[in-house]
Parts: structure tokens; sequence; C-alpha cells
């Protein structure tokens, strides 16, 4: 429960507040957000799966968000960015629909 | 507790086993058959190995407090994306209107010009009045202009219009090109016309009619479709001209092969603006002063 009130709290603040983002962080945003979701998902099927564990949860979101984060930041600085975002999206996309369609046997058993 | 679904979980980490066989395509193998994060399955294990234990309050505030970093992240990321559109539409049109803005200026001030040049024109000849000579020098002037296309001229004459096809499928080929516009100008200078103006735009001397990418430009000014040729002279001979001459063949060929609008009629009275300040930076008249001069002049 506390987890979807912090959720909430997230999205309102990210709304109200609206902080600035810098310029230089600007670019990992949306794949930060794939990351998170990739995080999001998978811990959602795991605790269909009664294995849920929030260390691994945890770990595994910060660690998606910074990798996918480096991997951008050398992307850019070898000029291969765009490449490897793409890649990362093929990568956590394929995950993400994975998870969903565990979930969705899970849910609906179908 | 490592199963509990149908369909759940592996029942050990795969990473383990030894793969070599399968290693070109190891990676997307892993990606569609474990699809359950490996490390959750793994801390299960461990979990059940040690018999259950009561997960600690930190922990799942530090779940909220991702969770919490997730909603942020998502937010910040949609807000940016929908700030980014607007800011970006709001700068065209700032660049936009500023555009308009300029155009609307650059016609006030070619007017400006315009009525410049007829008052320069009008006290050149009030000043040119006094003596038989000075009066011959103004008509010389006159009909120089004229014969330059400075000067605004008047007269019946001819309307040719050549315009794009209508149905674009082709985009280049059915397209009056400047050559087209060229040959038209050219029948006309041929058949006598004393006055040249393609869509407002006079011809003069040092008119060019070009292309510009998918623009051709007439004195260095954008025209569009439909072209508008207007040439003042004899009537019946740049008909002649229009109708028999083979350049005309050619450009009505090509009209009609390539669907776009060529039409000529008569026009009883025809009004053409002079072109803009002639400059004779090209050429100029050969005498002892000029030749002297003429290597330093800037």
């Amino acid at each position: 429960m506390i987890a979807f009130v912090g959720l909430a709290l997230g999205v309102v603040l990210g709304i109200v507040v609206h902080p600035t983002v810098p310029l230089w962080l600007e670019p990992y945003l949306p794949l930060a957000v794939v990351a998170a979701l990739d995080a999001v998902f998978g811990g959602i099927r795991a605790t269909l799966d009664h294995i849920f564990d929030e260390k691994v949860f945890v770990v595994s979101f910060v660690s998606n968000a910074l990798v996918a984060a480096l991997i951008v930041f050398f992307g850019d600085q070898l000029g291969v960015g765009g490449q490897l975002s793409t890649a990362i999206i093929v990568v956590l996309g394929i995950r993400i629909f994975s998870n969903v369609a565990a979930i969705r046997r899970h849910v609906f058993r179908a | 507790m490592t199963s509990t679904g149908a369909d759940s979980v592996p029942p050990v980490d795969r990473r383990r086993h030894d793969r070599t066989d399968v290693l070109s395509t190891s990676l997307l193998l892993d990606l569609t058959t474990i699809t359950v994060d490996p490390a959750y399955v793994e801390a299960a294990a461990r979990r059940s190995a040690r018999g259950e234990q009561p997960r600690g309050a930190s922990r799942r505030y530090a779940a909220a407090l991702s969770l919490a970093l997730i909603g942020l992240v998502g937010a910040l990321a949609f807000r940016q994306n929908g700030a980014a559109a607007p800011q970006a539409a709001r700068v065209r049109g700032a660049l936009v209107a500023r555009v308009h803005s300029l155009t609307k200026e650059t016609d006030v001030q070619a007017r400006l010009v315009g009525r410049l040049r007829e008052q320069v024109a009008r006290n050149r000849d009030t000043g040119l009045a006094t003596t038989a000579a000075d009066r011959a020098l103004a008509a010389a002037v006159r009909s120089l202009e004229f014969a330059a296309g400075s000067a605004a001229a008047a007269g019946p004459g001819l309307t040719v219009r050549l315009a794009d096809a209508r149905s674009t499928g082709s985009a280049q080929a059915a397209r009056v090109q400047d050559r087209d516009l060229q040959r038209a100008v050219n029948i006309a200078w041929s058949a006598g016309a004393t006055a040249v103006a393609v869509n407002g735009q006079r011809v003069g001397a040092l008119t060019a009619i070009r292309q510009a990418g998918d623009l051709i430009l007439v004195d260095y000014r954008p025209v569009i479709s439909p072209y508008e040729i207007r040439a003042i002279g004899d009537q019946a001979a740049l008909e002649n001209a229009f109708t028999t001459s083979e350049v005309s063949n050619t450009l009505r060929e090509s009209a009609r092969s390539l669907d776009f609008t060529f039409d000529v009629k008569r026009s009883s009275k025809l009004e053409l603006s002079g072109t803009g300040v002639t400059r004779t930076t090209v050429a100029r008249p050969v005498d002892a002063t000029n030749v002297q001069k003429g290597p330093s002049a800037p």
C-alpha cells in the first residue's frame, strides 16, 4: 500500500512542483522512464509470482536507470548514442512485453 | 518458495548452465525465455533456504521511495515532452509573425522607393526644361529608361498564362520551369515587345529568370504559379509569334505532354511598373575618362 502512496506522491510532485530538468540530464529522461517501467512491470510480475523482493526491486530500478544512462552517455561520446538508445529501448521493450504477458496470464488466466 | 504459478519460474538460475552451444543467440533466448528477472528468483530461493523471514519496514520504505522516484521521473518526462512541443510551436509562430511583419515593412519601403523615384524623375524633368539641349537630354533619358525597363509602361499587348499542372504526381516534371518562362519572354522580345513583365515583375535589361530549388526567381524575387507574362507591343505580331514560332511550338508541346496550362490572350490595356534601379555595373560606356578610372573604380 505504502508503495502506491509513494508512486502517487512522485507523480503529484512531478506535476505540481515541476522542477526544471537540467539540460544535460534531458537526453537520459526518456530512457530512465523506460528503465523504470521495466523495473515496475518486473516487480508486479514478481509480486504475482509471490517472489517479490523489495531489495531486488530497488536495486534493479537503480541499476537499470544507471546502466541505461551510462550506455547512452558513452554512445553519445562515441557518436552512436541514437543506435544504443534504440538497442536499450528494444531490449527493455521486449522485457516489458514479456512481463506484461505474464501478468496478463496471472490476472486473466488467458 | 520458488514456484507458485503454472508458468512462473524456471527452477534454477539458468545463467549457471553451460550454454556455449547456443552462445550466438543466448541473449535473445534469455530475453524471450527467462521473462522473470532472475534476481527475484534468486532472492526467493535464498529466502526459502533461510526460512521465511519478516520483511523490514525500511525495505518497504525503500521500495516506496523508488516508486516515488519512478513516478517523478515519469511525470517529468511527460511534462518535458508536453512542454517542448508548445515551445517549438511558439518559436515557429514568432518566426512566422516576424517574417510577415518584415515582408510588410519591405512592401512599405518598396512603395516609398517607387514614389521617390517618380519624384526624382519629375524633378529631373523640371530641371531639364529650360533649354532645348536640356529637353533633348531629358527625352533621351526617358527613352533610355523605357528601353531599359526602369520606367513604367502602358499600352495594348498580350497576356500569356503558364501554370503548373493541377495533379502534381511527378512533382518536378509537371511544374513550369525557369526555362519555360525564359522561352515565353524571349518569344515576346523577338516579336518586338517593348515591355515585358512576369507576375508583375518587369523584365529589364539585367533581369534574370532563374530557378532556385523549387522556386522561380525573376529579378531575384520569387514568383509562383500561375505565371502571367504580360508583353506590351504589336498584338498581331506577338500573337503570331506565340502561335507559329518554333520556340512556341516547343513550349506548347511540353505544355501538352506535361499537362500544364499555356494560353495566350490579347489585352487592350496593360500597365507595367518599372524595374528597380538599373545599375550599369556590368557594362559601361567606353570613353577616355571611364577607361582611365575603370580599373580603380570600386
